[in-house]
């Protein structure tokens, strides 16, 4: 409130308002029901913990104790736990609501286990847990935090990618599975985060999309560099470079058919993935040497910024700058082998950034225009 | 994004009756299955989630079961009692398992048995020791659950008991 109290002050100097308005904008947000972010963190630990001991007591298995009755007990806590949430939504507690939502999702993967031990399933733990994907995506529709969201996101990407490697589409000996699977981490990220995006999930899902996105790009971005520095080559066979096609084609074709992105965004997202197929590519064929790839890397970061960017979300914009300028001092190092060269290369470096933003600060009105222009 | 009350009931719900269903339908197939005992070998490793378990490979009785390449992943019915092999579902036998070949072995979704964490090592041993086997309940359409492990025709839990270990010294 402190804060809203300083900006009412400004405005009521200004002019803009009088003394009786500011009180009136002060007494509604006042009286807007507050999203406490330490309740709901403390909370959010609490239960994580607390499913991870109902997962380990599970797993302990208390033979002496009949089937039905830890199936009934299951059972009744998954209920009662689903009433208070019910409760909780109704009396419009949302912090409650989310934390409840996490226990009931801890509590189904827990008698998920259960039940593989009471009937002794003989399932790949992938499996299990896309299982718990399915059942439990409405729960996760239903919140607004991200803690939720981003565990059912993360569990759900691992387990896919997993029940790929397992799948018998890669049983192909030839093929280096572990690695094509790292290669295509960031392309199904962002088709997922996507298909979150046209389906206009909510604030929760879309800001855990956001977040496996990134994870995902540095995944990629990683392992290309590291094949870059001349380990040994890839092979993805004619199977993997059409997972790869596939998978683009789902980035570029409906962020280009969909009217929720500008001309801007649908530029700068196709090129990012033709930058990172040529970058896998160049790499998988060993053209590329460690400072080329460096500089994908740092190109495929300047697009994704200028993405963020666009988006006007700050805080990836951020994150994503504070990556390039780590990228930058290690390419410094890696390319001219001194500290002192290091710094000249680096003050150079940062001379023309420097430069750039003066550019864009005083010319991105006339840029965002051209752009527009070229891709209408 | 839709938050009525009837949506968020429904998705309250979902992962319960879920998983309701697959209760029910384990224990329907252990229930009314037809109980057979096979003879297994076997190690023990642990899953994260439900604990210590055995993994087994059972006997069923037929030479060179899986050895042929050509049936690598592929869905076959075994006869155990006409000790034969099966493309589908045979007319002819009074029960048949439902299973696909892996690895040159025939899976059929009942080699795992879970156990408690504090006689896993005996119980490991006991089984390497070819003196374990399983009960299956066989479900009409070549479904198999595992029912029991015993240990020289004994349920598990009693063959413990009445062979307590004596403390190490």
């Amino acid at each position: 409130m402190a804060k809203l109290d300083k900006l009412l002050q400004d405005w009521i100097a200004q002019g803009f308002i009088n003394s009786e308005q500011a009180g009136k904008i002060h007494q509604y947000e006042s009286a807007k029901p507050k999203t406490s972010w330490f309740l709901y963190g403390t909370l959010t630990l609490g239960v994580s913990v607390l499913g991870m001991g109902i997962i380990s007591l599970i797993a302990a298995n208390w033979h002496q104790i009949g089937d039905y009755a830890k199936l009934f007990a299951a059972f009744s806590i998954l209920s009662v736990v689903a009433i208070f949430a019910f409760q909780a939504n109704k009396a419009s507690k949302r912090v409650i609501y989310d934390v409840l939502v996490l226990a009931l999702q801890a509590l189904s993967l827990a008698t998920i286990g259960l039940i593989s031990q009471i009937y002794h399933t003989d399932g790949e733990p992938y499996q299990a847990l896309l299982f718990w994907t399915l059942i439990t995506l409405p729960l996760v529709i239903t919140t607004e935090f991200t803690f939720a969201p981003f565990i059912w996101a993360g569990s759900f990407i691992g387990a896919s990618l997993w029940g790929l490697l397992e799948s018998k589409i890669l049983r192909v000996p030839e093929i280096d599975h572990a690695e094509l699977l790292l290669v295509i981490t960031p392309l199904f990220t962002a088709v997922l985060a996507i298909i979150a995006r046209l389906l206009r999930g909510s604030t929760g899902i879309m800001k855990a999309m956001h977040i496996w996105v990134m994870i995902g790009a540095l995944i990629g971005l990683s392992v290309v560099e590291f094949w870059s520095a001349g380990h040994p080559r890839l092979n993805f066979g004619q199977l993997g470079t059409s997972i790869i096609s596939v998978l683009s084609l789902m980035i570029v074709a409906p962020v280009a058919a969909s009217k929720l992105y500008s001309n801007l965004q649908k530029v700068l997202l196709t090129s990012l993935v033709i930058v990172y197929i040529i970058a896998v590519n160049m790499a998988a064929t060993r053209l590329s040497g460690d400072l080329l790839g460096a500089c994908f890397t740092l190109i495929e970061l300047g697009l994704l910024g200028a993405f963020y960017a666009s988006q006007k979300a700050r805080g990836r914009f951020n994150i994503v700058l504070m990556l390039m300028g780590l990228r930058f001092f290690v390419l410094f190092l890696q390319a001219l082998r001194g500290l002192a060269m290091t710094g000249f290369g680096l003050i150079l470096s940062g001379i023309i950034l420097i430069a750039l933003a003066s550019v864009w600060n005083k010319r991105r009105h006339q840029i965002a225009a051209w752009m527009e222009r070229i891709t209408q | 994004m839709n938050r009525s009350p009837k949506f968020i009931i429904a998705a309250l719900a979902f992962p319960i009756l879920a998983l309701l269903g697959l209760a029910i339908n384990k224990a329907t197939i252990r229930e009314i299955g037809r109980i057979v005992t096979f003879k297994i070998t076997g190690y023990d490793p642990r899953d994260l989630l439900s604990g210590h378990y055995l993994i087994y490979q059972i006997d069923y009785g037929i030479p060179g079961l899986c050895t042929n390449p050509d049936v690598q992943g592929q869905t076959i019915y075994i006869c155990p009692q006409e000790q034969r092999v099966y493309g589908d579902k045979p007319a002819s036998c009074s029960y048949f398992i439902k299973g696909t070949c892996q690895n040159q072995r025939f899976e059929a979704g009942v080699e795992r048995y879970y156990i408690p964490q504090e006689y896993a090592v005996r119980l490991d041993r006991l089984v390497q020791n070819k003196q374990g086997s399983v009960t299956l309940s066989v479900a009409s359409n070549g479904e198999a659950q595992v029912n029991r492990l015993l240990i020289e025709g004994l349920p598990w839990a009693e063959f413990i008991q009445k062979n307590q270990e004596p403390p190490a010294p």
